[in-house]
């Protein structure tokens, strides 16, 4: 598994000065090792391997940053799948490259050990760490909804972002509210964008790596990112790095070739879904779910839903637990049609029969009221 | 935060429901009007007795059409060829057929994708013909209300905005599909109120005309 | 005999799209970069771990390519493999990590990749480790 010791909360100077090529040499690591490592890097960040030399030289450069890890509504998955990385050299590399201050699941320290440990490396390296946040927070009814240490999620975050150098929301809880923010969101969840929009906490750079979770690598690859370069990947609007999320599952699917050809699987059993034909009308959402899953896959590369027969959820979009069925096809109207369409039949009847009296009563009306003309009258003119 | 995912959710759901009762609205209320004016007992004997004329004229009004001059030819044509991509873009496309269903409860068998895109180009190639030709022709530019230029301008939005989603041309493929539902929705809205409500009355007019012809003497 | 054997194995025939032309665009853009390495000498390289190819492309690609006469393996943090292809100055190298799983996968259209190169820093140390070497006639004992 992975080689992710936390490293205590008093790691030694010197330590920390060290660069990751010093680190890697004095570790018997040879230059060769060292450029592999890099090209390695640079295919977990989705970094063309042109990208190369300049990963090499930044790495030559850049020391390790202290790492405050954060988890609130949350349900470990993220880290759960942190630790599948399947690059683990690589990874327990990079994680050899910070300094993990904090983390529930994986430090060794607790209770007032733990929280002491966070408010040191937020007081030692002040406007310098980095904060990572898996889980949505809660706003309602004050934030009573989660506490760690007696401290409100809200409380904790907003004291951990104050003197942040940056923050990266890991997973789709973090990045957009995801499954506590779902319908009827009882505890107010929001994600840690909104937050800063709502000027709840103190605006820093964000990465959002919703998902979920989000593909280990993928993780990883950011963290890596931000670690290699010291500066935020390309974001789309959603503050998601376009590398990793510039393109739609769709766009990437090996089946796309039968959605253009109008092979579909009508259900999870027919020929079509032996024949691996697109899943469309089974309600994948890789048309909308930009992702990388179609190219990176997961489990060491193996696979990914759609190759494993079952559609896109699209997880790492926002309110995708709110975004019509899983099973239902994504051009499927959402709402309901039945009561609308007999509400509108309803309506229109009486509505139509009230105009239809109009009429025919103004048109009696009219004969009524019309004068007739009698011969006399034609005679006259 | 998303609010692309906001506006494509908007459009499927709430958006969706209130143009499928506005435009069920539009067309109840349109037929029972029409149906509730009635006409005046007619108190001549029918010329000769020639059952299903109505039924048939629904039809030969379709093929029986003589192409008199060159701009009689041009609007057949180009009328017949848009009303045509038009029913398979809309009928054909399997997404679109998974919207079928899940408000009628059955669907059917649909195209493949590249040709539903091919005709779907042509459609639209057509509709602009149809355009010049109302906006050039001065009999056809005489009668046009603003009402003529709104319908035709509805019905050509949702193609290009389905083009254009298809493509992933213009904006992300999430706003355009939200964007291309929403200008379908003002379709539905539009159509009871413009002349669009032809594809509803006109199968009910021709059979009118067709019983009517029959009476006086001229059946289908 | 366990209660997992009872469960018998039905292998689904394999399907793969073999009508793709991801290996033909990949070949054409090798086909560019070698252009541009002869005339200007610039080097060019191709993750080919990231892009999405069926297994049928995949063996297109190398069968097309060919293997040449040149293979260096590299043991450092895992195997790697680097070997020319039978079209002189297009180089495969394959990067393993210590299980074996691949972990990066270039066509590198150069000369000679950089990873084989002996590194300057490297070979100023060495140059201090030999002088030491040729005065006590012995290898380091690391």
């Amino acid at each position: 598994m992975m080689v992710m010791g936390i490293k205590g909360n008093q790691l030694p100077e010197q330590d920390r000065e060290e660069t990751l090529e010093q680190r890697l040499k004095r570790q018997g690591v040879s230059r060769r090792g060292f450029l592999k490592f890099c090209a390695a890097a640079a295919s977990a960040m989705a970094l063309p391997p042109s990208m190369v030399p300049a990963i090499a030289a930044a790495l030559g450069s850049v020391t390790r940053p202290s790492v405050i890890w954060l988890s609130f509504q949350e349900c470990t998955g993220c880290t759960e799948s942190l630790t599948r990385s399947h690059l683990p050299t690589i990874e327990s590399l990079i994680f050899d490259a910070i300094s993990l201050d904090y983390h529930h699941t994986l430090q060794a320290a607790a209770g007032q050990a733990a929280e002491e440990a966070r408010e040191m490396a937020m007081e030692k390296f002040k406007g310098e760490y980095l904060v990572l946040v898996d889980g949505s927070v809660p706003m309602a009814d004050g934030g009573i909804y989660s506490t760690i240490a007696g401290i409100s999620n809200i409380d904790m975050l907003r004291d951990t972002v104050e003197n942040a150098a940056a923050v990266i929301s890991v997973g789709s809880c973090a990045a957009f509210g995801g499954l506590p923010n779902a319908e009827p969101n009882p505890t107010g969840a929001v994600g840690i964008g909104d937050l800063m929009e709502m000027g709840e906490i103190a605006s820093k750079p964000l990465i959002n790596v919703p998902g979920c979770p989000p593909i280990p690598v993928v993780i990883t690859g950011v963290i890596a990112h931000y670690l290699t370069f010291g500066t935020i990947p390309e974001l789309d609007h959603l503050h998601r790095p376009k590398s990793f999320y510039g393109d739609t599952i769709h766009d990437r699917c090996y089946r796309r070739t039968f959605y253009d050809q109008g092979k579909f699987a009508e259900s999870f059993d027919d020929e079509g879904a032996r024949l691996g034909w697109c899943l469309y009308k089974l309600g994948c959402k890789g048309p909308t779910t930009h992702n990388v899953c179609a190219t990176t896959k997961w489990n060491e590369g193996t696979s990914f839903p759609i190759e494993s027969g079952h559609g896109c959820i699209g997880c790492s979009e926002p309110k995708f637990w709110d975004a019509g069925g899983f099973y239902e096809a994504l051009s499927e109207p959402t709402g309901a049609l039945g009561t609308a369409a007999k509400t509108a039949v309803g309506v229109g009847v009486a509505a139509g029969a009230l105009s239809a009296w109009q009429n025919l009563s103004k048109r009696s009306g009219a004969a009524a009221e019309r004068e007739k003309v009698t011969i006399d009258d034609l005679e006259q003119k | 935060m998303g609010e692309a995912n906001e506006l494509l959710l908007w459009a499927k759901g709430p958006a969706f429901e209130w143009a499928l009762g506005i435009m069920i609205f539009g067309i109840v209320i349109r037929l029972i009007e029409i149906f509730s004016l009635g006409r005046r007992v007619d108190y001549s004997v029918a010329r000769e007795n020639s059952p299903g004329s109505g039924l048939k004229t629904i039809f030969s009004r379709s093929y029986k059409v003589e192409l008199s001059t060159p701009q009689v030819t041009r609007t057949v044509i180009t009328g017949y060829i848009f009303h045509i991509g038009l029913l398979i873009t809309v009928a054909l496309f399997i997404p679109h057929i998974e919207i079928w269903r899940s408000i009628i409860g059955f669907g059917w068998p649909g195209l493949p994708t590249s040709i539903v895109d091919f005709v779907a180009v042509i459609t639209m190639l057509t509709l602009l013909v149809v355009l010049v030709d109302r906006l050039t022709n001065p009999v056809k530019k005489q009668l046009s209300t603003i009402g003529d230029y709104l319908a035709w301008l509805v019905t050509f939005l949702p193609l290009l905005t389905g083009y254009l989603t298809y493509h992933h041309l213009g904006l992300p493929y999430t706003e355009m599909l939200a964007i291309h539902i929403i200008s379908v929705e003002l379709l539905m809205i539009i159509l009871p109120f413009t002349k669009l409500i032809h594809s509803v009355t006109i199968f009910i007019a021709r059979w009118y005309n067709g019983d009517q012809f029959a009476r006086k003497g001229v059946a289908s | 005999m366990s209660t997992l054997d009872a469960i018998s194995i039905e292998t689904e025939p394999f399907v793969d799209i073999n009508d793709g032309s991801g290996a033909q665009a990949i070949l054409r853009e090798i086909e560019r970069l070698l252009e541009h390495l002869i005339d200007n000498g610039e080097e060019g390289v191709i993750d080919i771990k990231t892009i999405p190819l069926s297994l049928h492309e995949h063996e297109q690609l190398h069968y097309v390519l060919g293997r040449g006469e040149l293979t260096a393996t590299l043991n450092s943090m895992g195997k790697s493999i680097v070997h020319e292809t039978a079209i002189a100055g297009v180089w495969r190298t394959i990067h393993y990590n210590d299980d074996g799983d691949v972990i990066a996968d270039l066509i590198e259209v150069t000369t000679l990749p950089e990873i084989l190169k002996s590194d300057l820093t490297d070979m100023q140390n060495a140059l201090d480790e030999l002088r030491k070497r040729i005065e006590t006639e012995q290898p380091l004992i690391v």
